[in-house]
């Protein structure tokens, strides 16, 4: 065992973890933020990504020994209790969310996406995109909620789903 | 997964001297490595993560040439303005390599020591010829990536030895470089065929040629045969045919799940003819285009 410090959602933690342990594990079984998903455990759903230093990575292929100093975001750092993130609430209003378990994956990409091409075509989308897989949308209402969310962003608004 | 250690090397010597101990395994972005410790195809005691020793990491550029660290993530080479503009090639299959999330944490020190014969930096590598700069505990020394590899997840590394620098000649403004990959699914899968061409053009005559081929032979390779061909020559449609037919004969494919070793034969013919012509289409050549 070790003692791991790193700043979670903002907040400092110092926690015991196993040379073994994936981020993803210590994220969902020490901290108890289940947002964030296991759906393959090697790296091929993108049910895990999470923001580590900023950049989107699958936390199921991350140690946990790995992120001591480091900064980590989770879905649940977006949005706070009485109020959805802006991109959750784009998921919602265009219906991109079925069972929903890929959905945090989706999310934290499309803040990725958007902090570095905050006006994307729908090819750059789905290209940044294709490490998440979904079983029930069948994508279109993804990029639609993508689209909307990166527009609502713009200074001059608008995007609206269909 | 089965348990081992975590060690941080702060320098190559430490690392060096960790790796002695059995089953220990060097930890880069660890892409392919958790992979296969979670499949327990292999049981490592000790993972001695590089990520930390200074001068591992970053791209400069020089006037013929580029060092690259190997700890440097696909992704930042992916998007490296200098990259894209002066090793377009690399740049280009460092794209197609995993999704995002992969290749921010996947390095290209990993992409070639992993060897797989599919290793999606290696063809555009291996058409840049790239020299590894390896070090171990007998001292440091150049090896043209060509005689790195021996097999499938088999390279020349032998009692620790680290790859520490990729050196890369940066080729001439009037080179045209293409990648092109083929996989089962178009993103996030392996290629079963990967193909770089790389010409250097000087006034509509190939002065230079290179070929990289991926996933069609026990190691990525190159053919000098076909490249001795295009070389010193004008492109014409015969040219492209025989240059293709070529490279078709010398690759060495097997059949697996992604493809027969018939069809992986036959997509190389193809992929050879297409790169070749769409780097036609880029030069200018004294006739005209390519009849
Ligand atoms: C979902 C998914 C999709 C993928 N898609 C692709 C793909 O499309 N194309 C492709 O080519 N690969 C793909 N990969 C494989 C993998 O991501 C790449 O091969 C990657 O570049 C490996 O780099 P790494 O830093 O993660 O290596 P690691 O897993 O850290 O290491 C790989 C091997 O190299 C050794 N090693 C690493 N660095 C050094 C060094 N400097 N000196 C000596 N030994 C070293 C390690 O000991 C280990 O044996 C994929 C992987 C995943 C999980
Ligand atoms: S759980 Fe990590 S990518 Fe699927
Ligand atoms: S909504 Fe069910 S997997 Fe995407």
């Amino acid at each position: 065992m070790r003692q791991i410090k790193f700043r979670v959602n903002g907040v400092m933690q110092s926690i015991e973890a196993a040379d073994n342990q994936t981020l993803l594990d210590i994220l969902r079984e020490r901290l108890h933020l289940t947002g964030t998903k296991k759906g393959c455990d090697e790296g091929d759903c993108g049910a895990c990504t999470v923001l580590l230093n900023k950049q989107p990575v699958n936390s199921c292929l991350v140690l946990a020994a790995e992120v001591d100093g480091c900064e980590v975001i989770t879905i649940e750092g977006l949005a706070n209790e009485e109020k959805n993130d802006p991109i959750q609430q784009a998921f919602v209003d265009c219906g991109a969310v079925q069972c929903g378990f890929c959905t945090p994956g989706m999310v934290m990409m499309t803040h990725a996406l958007l902090e570095e091409t905050p006006n994307p075509s729908e090819e750059e989308i789905r290209n940044f995109m294709e490490g998440n897989l979904c079983r029930c949308t069948g994508y279109v209402k993804i990029v639609e909620a993508v689209q909307t969310a990166a527009a609502r962003r713009l200074p001059e608004g608008g995007g609206e789903c269909d | 997964m089965n348990s081992f250690r975590y060690q941080k090397a702060g320098n190559i010597s430490e690392a060096l001297k960790w790796s002695k101990e059995s089953q220990a395994y060097y930890l880069a972005g660890g892409t392919d490595l958790l992979g296969k410790i979670k499949t327990e195809r292999i049981k490592p005691s000790v993972l001695i993560d590089l990520k930390k020793i200074p001068g591992l990491r970053g791209i400069s550029f020089y006037d013929d040439r580029a060092e690259i660290g190997p700890l440097t993530t696909i992704r930042e080479i992916e998007i490296s303005p200098q990259v894209k503009e002066r090793l377009p090639i690399l740049s280009s299959a460092s794209g197609k390599l995993g999704s995002v999330q992969v290749r921010n944490k996947a390095t290209i020190g990993g992409n070639i020591c992993n060897a797989a014969p599919s290793a999606e930096t290696v063809p555009a590598l291996l058409c840049l010829d790239t020299v590894a700069e390896i070090v171990g505990p007998t001292g440091v020394r150049q090896i043209p990536l060509d005689y790195f590899f021996i097999g499938p997840g088999q390279t020349i590394l032998q009692n620790g030895e680290i790859l520490r620098k990729l050196i890369v000649k940066v080729p001439p403004t009037t080179s045209r470089g293409i990648y092109h990959k083929l996989s089962v699914r178009r993103a996030m899968d392996i290629a079963f065929v990967g193909v770089a061409v790389l010409l250097e053009v000087v006034a509509g005559k190939i002065a230079h040629a290179r070929i990289g081929l991926g996933a069609v032979a026990p190691v990525p390779m190159r053919v000098p045969q076909a490249e001795n061909l295009l070389a010193g020559n004008f492109l014409s449609k015969e040219l492209i045919t025989d240059a293709a037919y070529i490279t078709a004969q010398s690759c060495q494919p097997i059949s697996d799940i992604r493809a027969s070793a018939d069809y992986r034969r036959l997509m190389v013919k193809s992929l050879i003819e297409k790169a070749l012509w769409q780097i036609s289409t880029t030069i200018e050549l004294p006739g005209g285009e390519v009849k």
